[in-house]
């Protein structure tokens, strides 16, 4: 294997543990995230809580499928959809002037918008590059078994 | 540069980038407690409660805690010293005074550093102090002008305690009570109506219950015509 | 660059229907965790009612800086202190409403359920969003709130 093909599934490993422990940690406290959710004000209650139950699940199942080939790109372009989702949600929230986050216990300060759009920027890109990375085998196997 | 090249220069920058800013999320607790959040639970009968918060300098840098600051002077908080050094551990003990105080009770104590990511450490505590005696409601009325209808409140010892018929001191002249034993040492009734309906009032029953641990417990009872 | 054909679309359906699954077993496995519509009130409720008792629970310094017009500041540390003085102000036809600094904060809950559960006032709630819905909405919902610094 080449240094970019390490250094390409270094970076499809890493991102698939962001996503199944960002999930787990909020699939396993659904009040703390649902505290999350209903401060950034965008959806009525029923759709919070939707969210609260299934978002966990689905970033832990896109995590998973990011290792194995056969689903890797569905997953990928289902994770890039939920980034650009929370970067629209920061980015309301940013121009709401909202304070998302709270600190009556274990947080401190309010939320860095900058910061929090970045990494989100960041990842994004990350998944971008996983999914240009894709197609060459997937679409090889599609047309085989076509 | 050819788009190989460029694809593998910015991929390589790419995976140093988020490996960075994953392990940048690990390191940066600073001092990393191993709870922020306690729940104490004091015997039966305890007049405070000890706790302890653990913690270790995570950082690769020295900390020092400029001050710690509980949110009520009935909760003492003490550090064996200031500044720790990286990897060092410490020790947040403290005690919380019931002061006559009881149920769930929740006290904060706030840290302040001089770290930069963690300018402050929220750390709480809390508990349920167990009632000798639990009244139930605390509060009755009656509507102004309405029906002088007897009402009841319950009155229940603790396991493992029990005290003689309550003591009861109140108003006479405004409140009719009788004082009933439901189970000999252990619960008791009260039934009690104002004498008057005719203005607004507040009051106050004060019971006495002589505990068989060999003090005294006292509880008030409101009463109020609105 | 790819296309979205038939095998991609039951694999983004599976990649879809299986969290809808597993977030049904686990609700089921935690009933009930998250509503706690019994306890809570919103500032729209609140805007249809005549009798409302505030009381605010933040800290003394959050208070004095901004609080709801007649709002009564009640500290829970000082529970057997304060819970006569609030029992003066309270009317039968009264809605209590409890509220803290934000959804995050857990004290108007714990306040709001003591008073039910301990005292046996009826109709107390804590207000959902706390302090921080009621200044953004105050406004649209009639309710005075007495502030320094509005956001």
């Amino acid at each position: 294997m080449t240094i970019r093909g390490i250094l390409h599934e270094l970076l499809r490993w890493m991102m698939a543990l962001l996503f199944i422990t960002a999930g787990a940690i909020k699939a396993w406290q659904p009040e703390a995230f649902w505290q999350d959710v209903q401060s950034y004000r965008l959806l009525p209650e029923v759709l919070e809580l939707a969210v609260v139950w299934y978002l966990p699940y689905l970033e832990i199942v896109c995590g998973v499928l990011l290792l194995p080939k056969r689903f890797r790109l569905e997953a990928a372009l289902t994770l890039l959809g939920l980034m650009l989702i929370f970067m629209l949600a920061l980015g309301i929230s940013w121009a709401r002037g909202l304070d998302i986050t709270c600190g009556c216990f274990g947080g401190s300060g309010s939320a860095n918008y900058p910061l929090l759009i970045f990494r989100d920027v960041l990842i994004a890109a990350a998944i971008l590059r996983l999914i240009s990375g894709c197609p060459k085998s997937v679409k090889a196997n599609e047309r085989k078994h076509a | 540069m050819d788009v190989n090249r460029r694809q593998y220069f910015f991929l390589r920058f790419l995976t140093i980038l988020i490996g960075s800013l994953l392990l940048n999320s690990i390191a940066q607790a600073g001092l990393k407690f191993e709870t922020t959040r306690l729940e104490l639970k004091p015997p039966m009968g305890a007049l405070h409660a000890d706790y302890m918060f653990s913690f270790r300098n995570s950082s690769d840098q020295k900390i020092t805690v400029q001050d710690v600051v509980s949110s009520c002077g009935c909760t003492t908080a003490e550090l064996g010293k200031r500044v720790y050094q990286p990897g060092e551990v410490g020790e947040l003990k403290g005690r919380f005074t019931f002061e006559g105080r009881t149920g769930f009770q929740q006290k904060k104590i706030t840290l302040k550093t001089d770290d930069p990511k963690q300018p402050e450490i929220l750390l709480a505590f809390q508990l349920d102090i167990p009632k000798v005696v639990e009244v139930s409601p605390i509060f009755l009325y009656w509507k102004l002008d309405g029906n002088a209808e007897w009402k009841q409140a319950h009155l229940k010892l603790a396991e493992g305690i029990t005290s003689d018929i309550p003591q009861a001191t109140f108003d006479q002249e405004a409140i009719e009570l009788e004082v009933k034993t439901v189970k000999p040492g252990q619960e008791y009734e009260l039934k009690l109506k104002p004498t008057d309906l005719s203005r607004k009032r507040m009051l106050s029953i004060k019971l006495s219950l002589p505990l068989s641990t060999g003090n005294y417990k006292e509880v008030l009872v409101y009463v109020a015509v609105k | 660059m790819w296309r979205l054909n038939e095998f991609s679309l039951q694999r983004l359906s599976v990649i879809l229907l299986v969290p809808a699954l597993l977030a049904a077993v686990s609700a089921g496995w935690h009933p009930a965790t998250l509503h706690s519509s019994e306890w809570d009130v919103t500032v729209s409720q609140i805007a249809e009612e005549k009798q409302v008792l505030w009381l605010d629970v933040r800290s003394e310094a959050d208070y004095v800086a901004g609080h709801v017009e007649d709002a009564f500041w009640f500290n829970p540390e000082e529970w057997d202190v304060q819970l006569p003085m609030l029992l003066q102000l309270w009317q039968p036809d009264n809605l209590v409403v409890v509220y803290c600094s934000s959804n995050k904060c857990q004290t108007s809950l714990e306040v709001a359920r003591r008073l039910r559960m301990e005292v046996g006032l009826e109709r107390v709630f804590y207000l959902k969003g706390g302090w921080e819905e009621l200044v953004h909405s105050n406004e649209r919902y009639g309710i005075e709130i007495h502030a320094e610094v509005k956001r």
